[in-house]
């Protein structure tokens, strides 16, 4: 299985940038935020790339590129090779799919089970029946048949994220997007959904991408994580090594802001100070400086690249040594 | 079909509430009386007999036994009149809110939808058609354009689309942000198809409310510009224009405003009473 076909990624993100104006009010001029700094991902076929930060780090700005919906102001989101902007409609659909992290607001409410399941492929598959299709994909994720006349509202939170990720894989995508696919369930229904993903992955060859800031969630799933900050990707590593030695201080802050079991134990403490990220605010150096505990005069003149840490392992980190 | 069990079915939930089961009635009942008109109505609305002018209804000691519900002061059967005044009144509702609400859906889901620009031209437009006082206006429409039942539905419905803009826009701009609209762009659905078949269903509750509410208000200028003369024109029957021809008689023959009026409150109440039952029907579903 090392034929040329596979040394191609499944999904590239490519030095992608995007920029937003944002308006700080009457008289003062638009500021510029720049949601997404020249991120380059890839995700190789078969593999679970997990995708981790903060609210506001760019993750769904992301997550709407890789989907195609996003006009990138630099660089290109290729999926097996080809750039998704150049790309058919209903090729790119085949290719990539998204499941959404709240299913309370991912299914249209006035539609039954079996409409939403067969809308992808009314859409593109038009004169042939969905039925057998709609019936078999919500067999296989484990959704009851007597239900499938219902409507989202009369569902459960777990039936109605099984319906989504249906929806998502009834065109059969190479490349399924999960945005924090789990963060809205009780976490009783959290590990059914998991392994559901566990199990559709292996039975259809699926290349993954995981956006969470479940932690334990994407230590379980994926093969490799990614770690964004304001925009910009700061450590990348296959997920031994990432959990095992972070090198940037923000993942490790991020694995240190875990709650500890027991009560008494308090907050954890994570050394970043009071201030959060403000995207508004960036010198010219490192962008995490501002927070960073190890911060020194370097981190904070000039940009900081990615260097290699290890065995596929990049950091973002001019001190990632003095940890 | 296997719908889960909690919910009844419609007809049950339908007979169960009052406001729906008696609304829909009279409504159904003015309906019938507009469809087949020429075979209730027991004589020609327009034959006049001057002889046997302002008669008085059955219940009156003067009452002729062929004119049921009296005459007018032509000496028009009064029932044939009230009967044929219902296809006035609905076609006029009807017709109104079709075009005001095509009009106003339209803008309404756009400005909410795409938001920016859209939004502002079509807040503008809102703005400036809420400026414009409904009668005064449609009296000078009606009054340029000549009176007729046409005219009268175009000009009340482009006057009476900003409620359902407004109410469409507000619906959208919560719904817009919802995923399952980027879910419809992931698998390739364009905008049109996103407004129309995916957000617009889930308004039918507010828009239903709405749209009863134009009804009533519909028929009920219809029935003002009428009595003004601007509206239908004479001898056509409509309840208004047999308002203002009965004001004359108001002091001795009050029959010839009040059975009209009376019509034309039943009317509207049934509108109003069936749209509040309806949207109490389908808010539960589409939360």
């Amino acid at each position: 299985m090392t034929g040329r076909d596979d040394d191609i990624p499944a999904l590239e993100l490519v030095r992608a940038t995007k920029r937003y104006r944002v308006s700080q009010g009457l008289f003062r001029p638009a500021a510029e935020l720049t949601a997404l700094k020249e991120l380059s991902l890839v995700l190789r076929k078969g593999e679970t790339l997990g995708l981790v930060g903060e609210s506001g780090c760019g993750k769904s700005t992301a997550v709407n590129a890789m989907l195609g919906l996003l006009p990138l102001d630099g660089g290109s989101v290729r999926l097996g090779g080809r750039d998704i902007a150049a790309m058919g409609l209903a090729e790119r659909v085949r290719r990539v799919q998204v499941v959404f992290q709240d299913p309370y607001s991912s299914l249209n409410p006035a539609r039954r089970v079996r409409d939403l399941v067969a809308q992808p492929l009314r859409l593109h598959r038009r004169g042939t029946d969905p039925g057998p299709e709609v019936a078999e994909m919500l067999e296989r994720v484990g959704f009851p048949a007597r239900l499938a006349e219902a409507y989202p509202a009369e569902l459960s939170g777990g039936q109605r994220q099984r319906v989504a990720i249906a929806r998502a894989l009834v065109m059969r995508p190479e490349v399924l997007i999960c945005d924090e696919p789990t963060s809205a369930l009780d976490v009783s229904v959290q590990a059914q959904v998991i392994n559901l993903l566990l199990e559709l992955r292996r039975e259809l060859g699926l290349s993954m991408v995981f956006v969470s800031h479940n932690l334990a969630v994407v230590e379980h799933l994926a093969d490799r994580v990614a770690v964004m900050y304001l925009g910009e990707k700061v450590e990348e590593a296959p997920v031994d090594a990432l959990f095992r030695a972070p090198r940037h201080p923000y993942s490790r802050a991020l694995l240190g802001a875990t709650l500890p079991p027991d009560p008494a134990a308090g907050l954890p403490a994570l050394g970043l100070g009071a201030t959060a990220a403000d995207p508004l605010a960036a010198g010219p150096g490192c962008a995490f400086a501002p927070r960073c505990p190890l911060a020194a005069e370097a981190c904070r003149a000039a940009p900081v690249p990615l260097a290699a840490q290890g065995a596929e392992h990049l950091a973002r980190c001019l001190r990632a040594e003095a940890a | 079909m296997a719908a889960p069990a909690y919910r009844r079915p419609l007809l049950y939930r339908v007979l169960g509430n009052t406001g729906v089961t008696l609304g829909g009635l009279v409504l159904l009942a003015a309906v019938a009386m507009a469809l087949f008109a020429p075979w209730l109505a027991p004589q020609d609305p327009y034959a006049q007999d001057l002889t046997a002018r302002v008669l008085p209804p059955f219940w009156h000691d003067r009452a002729d036994p062929a004119h049921l519900l009296g005459t007018d002061h032509l000496g028009r059967d009064y029932l044939s009149r009230l009967i044929y005044g219902a296809r006035v009144s609905l076609a006029v509702g009807l017709g109104v809110i079709l075009v005001s609400g095509t009009i106003g859906i339209t803008l309404g889901l756009a400005a909410g939808y795409f938001g920016g620009t859209v939004d502002m031209i079509v807040s503008f437009v809102v703005t400036t058609r809420l400026s414009l006082p409904i009668v005064l206006v449609a009296l000078a429409a009606v009054a340029l354009a000549g009176a007729s039942l046409s005219t009268l539905i175009a000009v009340l419905g482009l006057l009476l689309w900003d409620r359902f803009a407004v109410v469409s826009r507000a619906a959208a701009q919560s719904l817009r942000s919802r995923d399952f609209v980027k879910g419809m762009r992931a698998i390739g659905a364009g905008h049109l198809r996103i407004l129309f078949l995916e957000l617009l269903p889930n308004m039918r509750g507010a828009l239903i409310v709405v749209m009863t509410l134009e009804v009533a208000n519909a028929i009920l200028l219809e029935a003002a510009l009428s009595f003004l003369g601007l509206g239908v024109r004479a001898p056509m029957a409509s309840w208004g224009l047999m308002i203002a021809e009965g004001r004359e008689n108001i002091l001795f023959d009050p029959w010839l405003i009040a059975l009209p009026g009376g019509l034309l409150c039943a009317l509207v109440l049934a509108v109003n009473l069936l749209g509040d039952g309806l949207r109490d029907l389908t808010g539960g579903k589409a939360k």
